[in-house]
């Protein structure tokens, strides 16, 4: 196995984050992430597995070795680690940063020799990040910095990569990326990537497996499908993810609907997003008639590419050309 | 290209300010005379052949070497502890070398044996003691900031004995110590240079093997240690050299303020790197430069006014910090 945990207990001092000990085992090509609320303990594990801190008890081991008993520079070859808190030095440019990777397989004049620079390059090229290379460090964004990062851990070409929290400060189509970079790598290279999250629809759709951290000290491992279906992810899991609609997968939006409104005409992207509007403003919308309650009718011309929103009140009729404006209208007359 | 230039013409300022300090002083020497000097071996009075000799170029010699000195062991500081204002006598290597000669001097051994080498001793006693408590210390604290702190507090109890020792002591006494308290490049005897030389050369070399690691550990523990550094390790040399060479000078010269903190900023903003590799050989010789021209104002041209060099290097050295500060904040509103 690449990464075991046998009996581990992890904290700090007195104060244990885990009743009881974990074993877990965990194997090339595998991402497995660690999901829970915030202060339950995650980067400590994080932090414990990726030998930076003793554990309490039991042991860790990359390759059957304990980390703990490695030179500093043997681990720098096993495992890349991302924090979220580094520090970005001024006049320091991102591609000094992405080359530190090379860090323990340069000689002492740091000079890179072919194959590291088709590493480097690899690794700009997989997270797309060759327009950031000359900017310095202070002038990135949490989310480009965090990018440069992630490339500069790729860098080290570890069998074992931990990252804490490395979707924290990214955009969500960079999240989706990361995770699809990550899931890549994971199995083209045979690798076992590690890493915290609070995104639970990324992890459930990325992951390979999931520690589910609980407020009371328990930690529960499961693949995603099977968390879900045994209820698990909700009964297990913080109050953040009780709204969770379990059908879609996505987090639900729950809203104070007053008012009903009756939403009509065939199925399209636009009949969506109409309820979504109608929804957002606080209509619980419905698709069957009912009395006294307004009726929005959406007629597309596909030919014309025409959409036109007819809303009938209280005989009264309104036609709108665009969504804005039928919004517009609902809320000025509730107003 | 840009830090090629930027070396050219600082060994160029390096070699005008070597001349002028050679040529400029109480006493002036021509120039072709300087020259016959170092060609011939003598000049054609013999008193600028002594004043050269005995005078002339072992102060400018110590000069260099405690410039370059002092200007590495700020930037070793400053790296150590991510702390724009860290420099070599953070940790209280100054204060402990002045309770060391404070203790000598107001005790009344000023017209005892010597002086000076006595002097010398008691500065390195001083110290090397602050020295080995702070090593002491970093054993045990693993955050750089306490230790900071801890550094700050030495000095600060060292300071309040030497106030107290100065508020028992008589005018003769206190005059003795307040000369050596303001520092000077005059005082290392030329058979002494070579030992000079030597304690600061070797920390210096000692420490090129890790620029790389000095380069990655800027970028924070967490990140350092994912990359295959050993804290503890990088944390002690770096306390070890910077003390050392800061310890060595002091001993020599006396505390010579501000530079340590100056140069390093100075040169960050000039040649706009965080690269140790860089950064290293641009302090030897800005910190060379700027006790050189310290050096020549102190000594101010054609005249018997001696400024005392303290005086000097904090006026031009806060300037150039400021300059640094602002500059720095600027960029960053870009």
């Amino acid at each position: 196995m690449l990464l075991e945990a046998n009996e581990l207990v992890v904290g700090y001092g007195q104060c244990n984050l885990n009743d009881k000990p974990l074993n877990y085992s965990w194997d090339a090509g595998q991402l497995v992430c660690l999901l829970g609320p915030n202060g339950v303990g995650k980067s400590t594990l994080l932090r414990t597995i990726a030998g930076f801190q003793k554990p309490v008890s039991g042991n860790v081991f990359w390759q059957g070795s304990d980390p703990l008993k490695l030179q500093a520079h043997q681990r720098a070859s096993m495992m890349a680690f991302v924090s979220p808190h580094s520090l970005s030095p001024p006049h320091m440019c991102a591609y000094e940063v992405i080359k530190l990777g090379r860090y323990a397989f340069t000689g002492w004049l740091d000079r890179l020799d072919q194959k590291d620079k088709l590493i480097i390059e690899e690794a700009i090229e997989q997270l797309e990040i060759r327009h950031l290379l000359s900017r310095n460090l202070d002038s990135l964004s949490d989310g480009e910095r965090q990018r440069v990062e992630i490339a500069r851990s790729l860098c080290q070409q570890a069998k074992i990569l931990i990252l804490d929290e490395p979707t924290a400060f990214l955009d969500l189509p960079h999240k989706v990326q990361l995770m699809q970079t990550l899931q890549t790598i994971c199995r083209s290279k045979q690798i076992c990537v590690l890493m915290s999250s609070h995104d639970l629809d990324l992890s459930l759709g990325w992951a390979d497996q999931i520690l589910l951290f609980s407020q009371f000290r328990q930690i529960l491992q499961g693949i995603p499908e099977q968390l879900v279906l045994s209820g698990d992810i909700l009964k297990f899991s913080h109050d953040a993810y009780q709204n969770w609609d379990l059908s879609s997968g996505y987090l639900k939006l729950t809203r104070k609907q007053t008012r009903s409104i009756v939403l009509k005409g065939q199925d399209s992207l636009h009949k969506t997003w109409t309820q979504r509007g109608l929804e957002r403003i606080g209509y619980l919308v419905s698709e069957s008639e009912m009395n006294n309650h307004a009726i929005v009718h959406i007629e597309i011309n596909s030919e014309q590419e025409l959409v036109k929103w007819c809303l009938s009140d209280k005989n009264q009729k309104h036609e709108f050309t665009s969504i804005e404006l039928l919004l517009n209208h609902l809320q000025a007359s509730n107003n | 290209m840009r830090n090629v230039s930027c070396f050219f013409i600082l060994c160029l300022l390096f070699v005008a300010l070597l001349v002028l300090d050679l040529r400029f002083g109480s006493v002036d020497i021509p120039f072709f005379e300087i020259k016959s000097y170092f060609l011939e071996g003598d000049t054609s009075k013999k008193t600028w052949s002594v004043i050269l000799g005995e005078i002339r170029i072992p102060r400018i010699l110590t000069a260099i070497m405690a410039g370059a000195a002092l200007a590495i062991s700020g930037l070793f500081m400053q790296t150590l502890f991510r702390n724009p204002l860290a420099g070599p006598y953070v940790l209280g290597i100054s204060s402990g070398a002045s309770l060391g000669v404070a203790l000598w001097t107001l005790f009344g051994f000023v017209t005892y044996s010597g002086g000076i080498s006595g002097q010398l001793i008691c500065a390195a006693i001083g110290s090397v003691t602050v020295f080995s408590v702070i090593l002491l210390f970093s054993r045990y604290i693993g955050d750089a900031t306490v230790l900071l702190l801890v550094g700050f507090l030495l000095g600060t109890v060292t300071g309040g004995i030497v106030s107290l020792l100065v508020y028992f002591s008589n005018t003769t006494e206190l005059e003795s110590f307040l000369i050596w308290s303001f520092g000077s490049f005059g005082r290392v005897p030329k058979e002494q240079l070579s030992l000079f030389a030597l304690g600061i050369g070797l920390p210096i070399l000692v420490s090129l093997p890790f620029c790389k690691t000095m380069n990655a550990f800027l970028m924070g523990p967490q990140m350092a240690q994912s990359l295959g550094i050993s804290l503890d390790r990088i944390r002690m040399l770096l306390i070890l050299l910077s003390s050392s060479l800061a310890a060595v000078v002091t001993v020599f010269c006396g505390p010579i303020g501000f530079l340590g903190i100056a140069v390093p900023h100075l040169c960050r903003a000039v040649f706009r790197t965080q690269n140790h590799f860089i950064l290293i050989p641009a302090c030897i010789i800005s910190g060379a430069s700027f006790c050189l021209l310290s050096d020549l104002i102190a000594h101010w041209p054609s005249s018997q006014l001696k400024l005392p060099l303290n005086a000097v290097t904090a006026t031009l050295g806060a300037p150039i910090v400021m300059i640094a500060i602002l500059q720095g904040n600027r960029k960053g509103q870009r």
